[in-house]
């Protein structure tokens, strides 16, 4: 949007020309490149439901979608990591939130070195923690729940939340949170009628990464979670395998699961896309 | 209702120089004060510093009689309009306005009641419903008044609230402004670097350079009787011409003529200040001040015509704090006068100019001389003798006026058109 607003660099006059890729080989390179690299994804894609097509066609679908599968059905898994999802997103916008006001708008002693070691733990690997994690989750009984798997979860996620959030709230001007102070609002006030609803834009695009990262994580879950109840969908890719043998017609229905296991991720995204795009992008507005 | 009084207010940010210097003024009650200078002389910072929105280095800070340095800016009991409004976006002008109250928890019905109200008087009864970002500016800019006078607050704080608006609107909203302070009463502060606006809408202007205050006074006085180089070249449009004198012991001339200068000025360099409007065309009487030059450039202004024109007198610059004069050749005076006058391009003139209109300083410490003269000359400060006089011939002449409109406030304007 900011870009297009801005006068075309080395446009010929009446000619409307890319802003970077100017020649007409610069722009076919550049389309065979996406168009192969788009390929990485789509072909996996391709074979996956093509696979799940092999022997019964679309019964092996039905099978999936109707049956259950060692004793889970597929909503139920489902059901588990959506749970997950949103207790972790909830959990990530509300302290990110916080703390991106708190870091943004407030002056406190310290501040930078607690922000930058915040930052420090983007870069710290899930794996790395497995083990301490696995010793804390049981000492606090949170084994095997719900919140036991989001938790760590947000723990990880906190550092972007944060850094997102900052971001965001440096780019409210202070006059807001000011008028509201002279007009006797208290901080918790300011932040539940001015900041948060202006941050909108930023919630929702991190709320909905939130949800989609912790559809798409394996490991705490696996590790986290004895009682088969529990299995989510990014799970279930592995323990559907242990059930379905090498039948034709469990190859089938194994595929079929697959492709169908990565359905909620995909439709969270194609959903939220444009709530992520909005609130990344979020940070030039003005006014 | 509420007196403000700074006592030697000061704020230092970093380092070791000040934004706003040992900063000492009372408003009184139900005062428009206006606080003037050019950019980063510091008025914000003083604002913000009553608001409470800046904590203050030393002095004292005191609302009616309370000192409120440590005082929370929502204890404060002030209400402030913002350069950018600050309305928030995701509440409706109903919303906006009604949220001081809420957060008193004002009842809902009361709310309405008093929203309407104000609305009412701001004309923006139509627009409640509507999202700020759908609002023209000027209609944001009432929003914002009315958000800051539901409260009914004893103070009001404008920073810069017109520079957002085009100039027709500003003119409008300045005068309505004026109309509602008036009509309410409430002690208003008004910040501005538009000088316009401060001789227009003021009851007294507080002029600041570099944090420190140069003059306070009613708008009259502070363009009629400068207190110092800053302010008698900060103020109209074009500034005041600065001139060098001949000096003797017996005393400042002009081109051979005796000036009115005050006291004993042989001691020190003397700098002569003419308002543009205070020059004319023609021969001078006796009694007059006598130039003359040849008209260099033209510009004109449809009611009035300015002209530059190279003189032979040394016209002084003041930069700085520092009185420069002008290179050889480069004198330039610059006259104010009714009408189109093209017709004068490269004409010789003559000039004359009434000996009470001009003004001396002193060249080293930049300070007026009337301001230490023992004798008659200049405006009595503490009578108002001679403010009274100055306004009279100020009304008189019709000239003294920035930008072509008269210096008086001009509410009764408003009231006329309805
Ligand atoms: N938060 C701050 N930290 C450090 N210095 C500041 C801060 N705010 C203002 N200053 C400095 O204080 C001085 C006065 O600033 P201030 O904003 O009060 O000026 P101003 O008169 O309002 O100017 P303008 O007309 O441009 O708004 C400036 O030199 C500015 O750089
Ligand atoms: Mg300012």
């Amino acid at each position: 949007m900011r870009l297009r607003n801005k006068p075309m660099i080395g446009s010929k006059s009446g000619h409307f020309t890319d802003y970077l890729y100017r020649s007409r080989t610069d722009r076919w390179i550049m389309a065979a490149l996406l168009i192969i690299m788009s390929l990485f994804w789509i072909v996996p894609i391709l074979a996956a439901v093509d696979r799940a097509l092999v022997f019964n066609g679309w019964r092996n679908f039905q099978d999936v979608i109707f049956g259950d599968i060692g004793g889970i059905t597929i909503w139920r898994t489902y059901w588990n990591s959506f749970v997950i999802a949103f207790m972790h997103a909830g959990l990530v916008v509300g302290v990110s939130s916080l703390a991106g006001y708190g870091f943004a708008k407030f002056d406190f002693r310290g501040k930078e070195v607690m922000y930058y070691v915040t930052l420090v733990f983007l870069a710290v690997p899930a794996t790395s923690i497995l083990v301490p994690l696995f010793y804390i989750t049981r000492e606090l009984g949170l084994r095997d729940t719900f919140l036991g798997v989001a938790l760590p979860e947000a723990a990880l996620t906190l550092p972007f939340g944060v850094l997102l959030m900052r971001n965001f709230a440096e780019t409210i001007p202070n006059a807001f949170i000011e008028a509201a102070s002279i007009d006797r609002a208290s901080h918790f006030r300011i932040y539940k009628d001015v900041f948060l609803p202006m941050s909108r834009p930023a919630l929702l695009s991190l709320g909905t990464l939130s949800v989609m990262w912790s559809l798409q994580d394996f490991l705490f879950p696996s590790l986290l979670f004895t009682e088969r109840e529990k299995t989510t969908a990014a799970q279930a890719v592995l323990r559907f395998k242990e059930y379905l043998g090498a039948t034709p017609d469990d190859i089938g229905r194994y595929n079929a699961s697959l492709v169908l296991l990565a359905v909620p991720a995909l439709v969270v995204v194609i959903w939220g896309l444009r709530f992520i795009t909005r609130g990344l992008a979020a940070g030039g507005i003005k006014e | 209702m509420a007196t403000v009084a700074l006592d030697n207010v000061t704020k230092i940010y970093t380092g070791d120089t000040p934004s706003v210097a040992n900063v000492s003024l009372t408003i009184g009650n139900g005062e428009f004060l206006a606080l003037l200078g050019p950019s980063g002389c510091g008025k914000s910072t003083l604002l913000r510093m009553i608001a409470g929105l800046e904590t203050v280095t030393s002095g004292e800070l005191i609302i009616n009689d309370r000192p409120v340095s440590g005082v929370h800016p929502r204890d404060r009991n002030i209400a402030m309009v913002f350069q950018n409004y600050a309305l928030y976006p995701h509440m409706t002008i109903r919303e906006n306005m009604e949220y001081p109250l809420k957060l008193q928890k004002v009842e809902k019905k009361s709310r309405n009641l008093k929203v309407e109200e104000v609305a009412s008087l701001l004309e923006i009864r139509e627009e409640l419903d509507r999202k700020p970002d759908s609002l023209s500016g000027g209609q944001r800019q009432r929003v914002a008044m009315g958000r800051a006078l539901v409260r009914e607050p004893a103070v009001f704080l404008m920073d810069e609230p017109l520079s957002n608006l085009d100039a027709r609107l500003r003119i409008q909203m300045r005068t309505e402004i004026v109309v509602l302070q008036r009509k309410l009463g409430i002690t208003t502060v008004y910040v501005t670097h538009d000088q316009v606006e401060a001789m227009t809408m003021a009851d007294r202007i507080v002029v600041i350079n570099k944090g420190r205050v140069q003059q306070i006074g009613p708008p009259t006085e502070i363009y009629g009787w400068p207190a110092n180089l800053f302010v008698a070249g900060f103020m109209g449009s074009p500034p005041m011409n600065f001139l060098q004198p001949e000096q003797s012991s017996r005393g400042v001339r002009m081109n051979g003529r005796k000036t009115a200068a005050p006291g004993h000025p042989d001691s020190r360099h003397v700098v002569v200040g003419i308002r543009p409007e205070d020059i004319h065309l023609g021969q001078a009487d006796p009694d007059e001040l006598s130039l003359h030059g040849t008209v260099a450039a033209v510009e004109t202004l449809g009611a009035e015509t300015l002209c530059h024109i190279a003189t032979d007198v040394t016209v002084l610059t003041v930069e700085a704090g520092e009185v420069i004069p002008a290179a050889p050749g480069r004198n330039m005076l610059v006259v104010r006068m009714p009408g189109y006058r093209v017709d004068l391009q490269d004409k010789p003139v003559r000039l004359r100019a009434d000996r009470n209109a001009v003004r001396f300083f002193d060249a080293e410490s930049g300070r007026a001389m009337h301001l230490d003269s023992e004798d008659q000359f200049g405006p009595d400060m503490k009578g108002g003798l001679g403010l009274r006089r100055f306004k009279q011939v100020n009304d008189d002449r019709d000239g003294a006026s920035l930008d072509g409109r008269p210096t008086g406030r001009q509410p009764q304007e408003k009231g006329n058109s309805k």
